[in-house]
């Protein structure tokens, strides 16, 4: 007669046949097959607990709660895993110990943002000798895992060797030859993929030191140096030491791809090759197949938060987080550089989208930028709406997070350097003045190793966020001579000379000390062979420097001046040095301006069928002629029947309209009135111009062509309307006001400074109800874009153009666009005294710094005009020690007080 | 009495034993086409190499132990009414040289395409002509092993001096009779059968059906030192069940069989399914008939319930992980018969049902076997097994 098996040794049977298969598919890294028992397992668990049947011990099924923990793919599945184990009869000592350590390894999963502190406590509490004196994979396991997981909460402080050293000792025996490898390994990779000030980067003279370890760590090391000859070198020496059906071939040949030889005529395949058959060996091994589809996971909850983009998807973010975690430190263990960037990325990308919904904890969002910047896969702020706002949510973060940032992008390698200073061109003046030199080292060493070629990326400028930093330097700081051979570099090269990049230059020339500020005016001159229109930005920018530092005499300029051939810089030379040929070239300028807005004007209204198009030339005359005589009407009426004509192209509009607007600004008060009906007209309808004969923007369109659009016509037009107010004053309200009206029903952000500027001019013009009307206008203005600068950068950068144009015309003295004297203008006086004590808390908390900064300006001019009520005193005292150097800087009176000092001294 | 071949088996003894068997004599006595014996040799060789490199460890015999026993099981097969002199079915008058050809060729092709898993001779129009899409190997091997089974002899043949030979109408019908071997008679219109071809397709599919003893494998061997699925270990266990070679003597099958040590009343679901397997051979009566190879019963010993005599040879069974209780026995066994040897409703047609319940088929009762197997939705084969050993679906 058969036997009839009893019950416990049914449940026995049942569950050590998956028990056994877990074990195996654990150790062959088949995390999908593991799940697929624990899944069973954990079921069944919970049925026999609901019936009061099980006969288990928590010992006899711990395996399950590990391994399922282990080989997380949903985020659900701890919280399951987590109230089964609750729910598992405990009659022992050993039973409530195991429970212990089972039940804190799921509350370490769980919470990825646990601090250092709480994790060590709770690690340390953990009785691990209940893990018991026979050695078994998921005791190992759970023993392993959760030094990893005290690593990763606690890297920060070190903490988590303490835990080790400590259960090394209390736990069992075997515990100690398990951890103490485990403990070597996490150390090197602190230093590689956390490092600190604390913890610094290794040297690149450490690669063979670590190769020791696995060659896999020597090669991460190499390509974090960026040395490509050298990680092909050493891939050459081991490559055919490794089976090719062994994993870490796959591995070593991720780092041959993204270290492709320069030569295109080296021996290897195809990038194409490579990453067709890095996807099919991926098939080949279950713990690959297992990290991609944790990574198509990973993919699909971001892509889910993208999509819906609302602040309560909490449990998406959180199940990022976790599996992002496990996925590092199982990056760790078989040393995948690629999975360990992935993981990290997510890991940023939850953080940096998080900050959107977030008002504390402005210390994720720090981390989420860091992160970015060691995955190498941070985007800059203007175009990735993520890293913006968290931009924002550090801008007031407190100063030991702005240090710890800095340090920690300080502490960056060669190859996440590039990463690191796109970051800091936008955030570089919240660096704390105290790490300054630290800065100016790290720029200097990045700049220099982009020209090795060893960061990710090259750029021109590698010194642009010390624009808003250097007139805060002073004279005896270290800095200069850090940055020098620097600044001088890139006084010689040409397209650095106008634009953005111009911005470091002229911080230089105006604030360095005058031999050093010398030293680079004259490698500017010492470049020879320059193209006409180069040369003339960097007459343009040198004539400034002298005429705003005078003790440095015009010794480059007149050198310049010797060896100008463009009209246009020679009479920008002329001018400078009161040279008596002014007149002469001045009448060359102009002729030739007049004929290159004429052949211009033929390109903007093409012939009917043409199919080719052009864009608008750079007429350098334009911007220096500052007198357009009566005898040049007819060619302002061919530019204003040029973008009246039905055939002009759309693109050359706010081109021709700027054009109009140079003549009325610069010409007699006839061009004003002659242009004046056109304005009437384009005020009620925009001069669009016709379609460009090609597909230059939507959203299936290559080629994005900018600056054509609704709002950049109006914004043109805008312009002309507030030259009509200098020159026709209250004849041409009825225009203006009617462009203004129609420009806030439009709701243009772009259009809204310069609506907020004519608004402002027209009520200092005014008195009554007109006057009313116009500061009704404004008052709309600013409290649109006030509404509008929390979810829109845009709009924030309008509204600090929009003070910028008040604080411009308070700055000038004798201003021709606004009596500042006359009645409307007191009244206008009064109410932006009103506006700013009612908003200027709010505008001076904003996250954007040129909206503050050009709040600390408007301030700081209606300080010196004794404008100021004193309610704002306080305001403008806050503003001057600013997180922003660039705000800071603004609330002195900004780089032209920084010169009245200089040259005062 | 004759013996079968050694199960290691050698070429020499498998040529000799197929060419001295009657079914080979007959098929010789005046061959058409005249090289026939040589084909025949050179097919033999083949299948013998196949075998050898080829046959995929999961499966059950084959090869030319297989074949061997169908042979002789068809040499031996006697017709009904002659108790006093028996007559074997292949050696009466009406059993033509040429048939007899054809249904040792049928018979040493039937299961060729077993031993060879190459994709490429698979139909062009075939849906599986691509590769091996959403099936492991031994599954997509099992299921297209006729649809693969010419081409693969073309393969073999095409630079020898046989593979013209290949098109002779004699060897085109044994395809034909091989062919129909995987598919139930009342599906057999499609092939277009001529004279008495559909009566040899019957006898082929009979004498396979009934190769379900013992000596079809080593089970003990198998169990205790082959690595398996339980699907695998089942299919082994079953064959030890039945003791001794299943013949048919005047109409007449008999099959004695023996229960696993250590088993009970629980196993009896198992063995009437096994007693329906045999049943299932009444469905080629008619066909049978053709060929003079009536069939009048199966007798199984014991009749009914669970036998009593214990198979020494399955005395490991329990030693199998996912087996070790009888639950968990009872469970693999059933799931390796064919739907139809288990009457299971929810896998066969109601016509199906009704056509085996009225040839004597008894119903099996599934209850448990699909709470283990999964009701609502397919488990897989470990979850079944875990079920299946906690008893408690």
């Amino acid at each position: 007669m058969a036997l009839e098996p009893t019950p416990e040794e049914r449940q026995q049977r049942a569950f050590d046949i998956l028990k056994h298969q877990a074990r195996a598919a654990h150790g062959e890294g088949d995390g999908l097959r593991v799940g697929h028992l624990c899944e069973i397992a954990l079921q069944e668990v919970r049925r026999l607990i609901d019936r009061q049947e099980l006969l288990l011990t928590i010992r006899d099924i711990q395996w399950a709660f590990v391994f399922q923990l282990y080989w997380l793919l949903h985020g659900y599945a701890i919280q399951f895993t987590r109230q089964a184990l609750q729910q598992v009869p405990r009659t022992s000592e050993t039973d409530n110990a195991i429970f212990k350590i089972l039940d804190a390894y799921a509350f370490f999963i769980e919470q990825p943002l646990m601090g250092p502190d709480k994790a060590l406590k709770l690690l340390k509490e953990l009785p691990i000798s209940a893990l018991g004196d026979k050695i078994t994979p998921e005791s190992t396991e759970v023993a392993v895992h959760l030094v990893e997981l005290a690593w990763y909460h606690s890297v920060s402080t070190d903490g988590w060797q303490e835990v080790v050293q400590l259960w090394i000792q209390s736990g069992p025996t075997w515990l100690a030859l398990l951890l103490k490898p485990v403990q070597e390994r996490l150390g090197v990779q602190t230093r590689l993929t956390v490092p600190s000030k604390r913890k610094p980067p290794f040297h690149t003279s450490a690669a063979a030191e670590i190769s020791n370890m696995s060659c896999l760590a020597e090669l991460w090391l190499l390509h974090l140096y960026g040395r490509t000859d050298a990680i092909l070198q050493r891939i050459k020496e081991i490559a055919p030491k490794v089976n090719p059906d062994d994993n870490q071939w796959r591995l070593i040949a991720d780092f041959w791809h993204v270290n492709p030889p320069l030569s295109v005529h080296s021996p290897g395949d195809a990038q194409g090759v490579w990453l067709a058959r890095r996807r099919q060996m991926t098939t080949a091994f279950p713990a690959l197949v297992f990290n991609d589809r944790r990574e198509l996971r990973i993919g699909e909850l971001l892509g889910e938060i993208y999509r819906r983009g609302e602040e309560g998807l909490a449990s998406y973010r959180w199940q990022v987080l976790q599996l992002a975690m496990l996925h590092e430190l199982a990056a760790l263990r078989i040393w995948d550089y690629g999975m360990w960037r992935e993981a990290v990325r997510a890991q940023s990308e939850t953080l940096l989208e998080a900050a959107k919904w977030m008002h504390d904890q402005p210390g994720w969002s720090a981390q989420g930028l860091v992160l970015g910047v060691r995955a190498i896969s941070l985007g800059s702020a203007a175009k990735d709406s993520l890293v913006r706002s968290a931009i924002d949510h550090v801008e007031f973060a407190p100063q030991e997070i702005l240090t710890g940032l800095s340090s920690d992008l300080f502490s960056t390698y060669p190859r996440q350097k590039h990463t690191a200073s796109g970051l800091l061109d936008e955030v570089g003046d919240l660096v704390p003045p105290t790490l300054w030199p630290e800065f100016a080292t790290w720029t200097a060493t990045y700049a220099q190793e982009s020209r090795e070629n060893i960061t990710s990326g090259l750029k021109l400028n590698p010194l642009k966020p010390w624009a808003d930093i250097l007139p805060l330097v002073s004279e005896d700081s270290s800095i200069w001579a850090v940055l020098k051979p620097e600044v001088i570099r890139l006084a010689q090269i040409k397209h650095c000379w106008q634009g953005d990049d111009r911005g470091v230059l002229w911080a230089w020339l105006m604030s360095s000390p005058l031999d050093a500020a010398q030293e680079v005016a004259e490698a500017m001159v010492s470049l020879s062979s320059v193209e006409l229109g180069d040369s003339f930005f960097r007459a343009d920018l040198l004539t400034s420097f002298e005429r705003e530092r005078p003790q440095v005499r015009k010794l480059v300029t007149r050198e310049l001046a010797g060896r100008a051939q463009l009209p246009e810089e020679r009479l920008l030379l002329a001018r400078h040095l009161h040279d008596p040929t002014v007149g002469s070239i001045e009448q060359e300028v102009r002729s030739k301006t007049i004929r290159a807005v004429r052949d211009a004007l033929k390109q903007a209204v093409p012939r009917e069928g043409s199919t080719t198009f052009s864009f608008g030339p750079l007429i350098l005359g334009m911007a220096l002629l500052h007198d357009w005589p009566k005898e040049n009407e007819p060619l302002l009426r061919e530019i204003v029947t040029a973008v009246n004509s039905p055939g002009v192209l759309r693109n050359w509009i706010p081109t021709l309209l700027n054009w109009i607007q140079v003549f009325v600004a610069y010409g007699p008060g006839e061009f004003a009135t002659l242009v004046q009906p056109s304005v009437g007209s384009w005020v009620e309808q925009l001069p669009l111009g016709r379609e460009v004969p090609a597909d230059t923007y939507g959203p299936f369109s290559i080629i994005q062509m900018r600056g054509i659009g609704s709002d950049d016509v109006s914004a043109a037009v805008g312009w002309i309307c507030l030259q009509l107010l200098r020159k026709l004053n209250r004849a041409a309200h009825a225009e203006v006001q009617s462009w203004i009206q129609n420009t806030l029903l439009a709701g243009y952000e772009k259009t809204m400074p310069i609506a907020f500027y004519v608004a402002i001019v027209i009520s200092t013009q005014t008195t009554g109800e007109c006057h009313i009307s116009a500061l009704a206008a404004a008052d709309a203005i600013l409290a649109f874009l006030r509404l509008r600068m929390k979810d829109s950068q845009a709009a924030a950068m309008s509204l600090a153009s929009a003070l910028a144009h008040v604080a411009h015309t308070l700055r000038n003295e004798g201003s021709d666009t606004v009596d500042w004297k006359s009645n409307g203008a007191k009244a206008t006086l009064k109410w932006l005294s009103n506006f700013l004590e009612s908003h200027s808390p709010v505008l001076a908390s904003a996250c954007n710094p040129h909206l503050r900064g050009q709040l600390a300006l408007l301030l700081w001019n209606m300080n010196r005009n004794e404008l100021l009520p004193p309610s704002l005193t306080r305001m403008l005292e806050q503003l001057g020690t600013d997180r922003r150097a660039q705000v800071r800087l603004n609330a002195k009176g900004g780089e032209w007080e920084l010169l009245r000092t200089r040259k005062t001294a | 009495m004759r013996l079968l071949p050694d199960p290691d088996l050698s070429l020499r003894d498998a040529s000799d034993f197929i060419f001295d068997s009657p079914l080979g004599r007959r098929a010789l006595v005046d061959p058409q086409p005249r090289c026939l014996a040589v084909f025949l040799r050179e097919v033999i060789q083949s299948i013998y190499r196949l075998t050898l490199s080829c046959h995929l460890p999961e499966f059950t015999d084959h090869g030319l132990g297989h074949l061997c026993s169908l042979i002789d099981r068809v040499s031996r097969w006697t017709a009904i009414g002659s108790d006093s002199n028996p007559i074997r079915v292949i050696e009466h008058s009406n059993f033509r040289p040429d048939e007899a050809a054809i249904l040792l060729l049928a018979t040493l092709f039937h299961d060729i395409g077993m031993l060879s898993q190459r994709p490429e001779d698979l139909p062009v129009d075939s849906t599986g002509a691509a590769g091996r899409p959403l099936k492991d190997l031994p599954s997509w091997v099992r299921s297209t092993h006729i649809q693969r089974m010419e081409a693969l002899i073309r393969r073999v043949f095409a630079t020898t001096e046989f593979n013209d030979l290949l098109d002779d109408p004699l060897i085109l019908r044994s395809l034909q009779v091989a062919r129909a071997h995987s598919t139930w008679p009342w599906d057999w219109k499609s092939f277009g059968f001529t004279g008495k071809d559909e009566g040899l397709a019957a006898m082929l599919a009979v004498a396979d059906l009934l190769d379900e003893d013992a000596l079809r494998c080593d089970s003990s061997t198998l169990l205790r030192h082959r690595y398996g699925t339980p699907v695998n270990c089942a299919h082994w266990i079953r064959h030890g069940l039945t003791i001794g070679r299943v013949l048919i003597l005047q109409g007449i099958i008999t099959v004695e069989l023996g229960r696993p040590p250590g088993t009970d009343s629980q196993i009896e679901p198992v063995f009437i399914a096994l007693r329906n397997h045999y049943q299932l051979v009444r469905v080629y009566a008619s066909q049978l008939a053709q060929a003079g190879a009536g069939i009048l019963r199966v007798v199984f010993n014991p009749p009914d319930g669970v036998p009593l005599v214990e198979v020494r040879d399955l005395q490991h069974w329990s030693e199998i992980p996912e087996f070790h209780f009888q639950s968990a026995l009872v469970y693999h066994l059933l799931e390796s018969f064919m739907p139809q040897a288990l009457l299971d409703e929810r896998r066969c047609s109601s016509a199906v049902i009704q056509r085996l319940t009225k040839l004597g088929l008894s119903p099996v009762d599934l209850t448990d076997f699909y709470a283990i197997r999964g009701e609502l939705a397919p488990r897989t084969s470990l979850e079944q097994s875990f079920h299946a050993l906690l008893n408690s679906p």
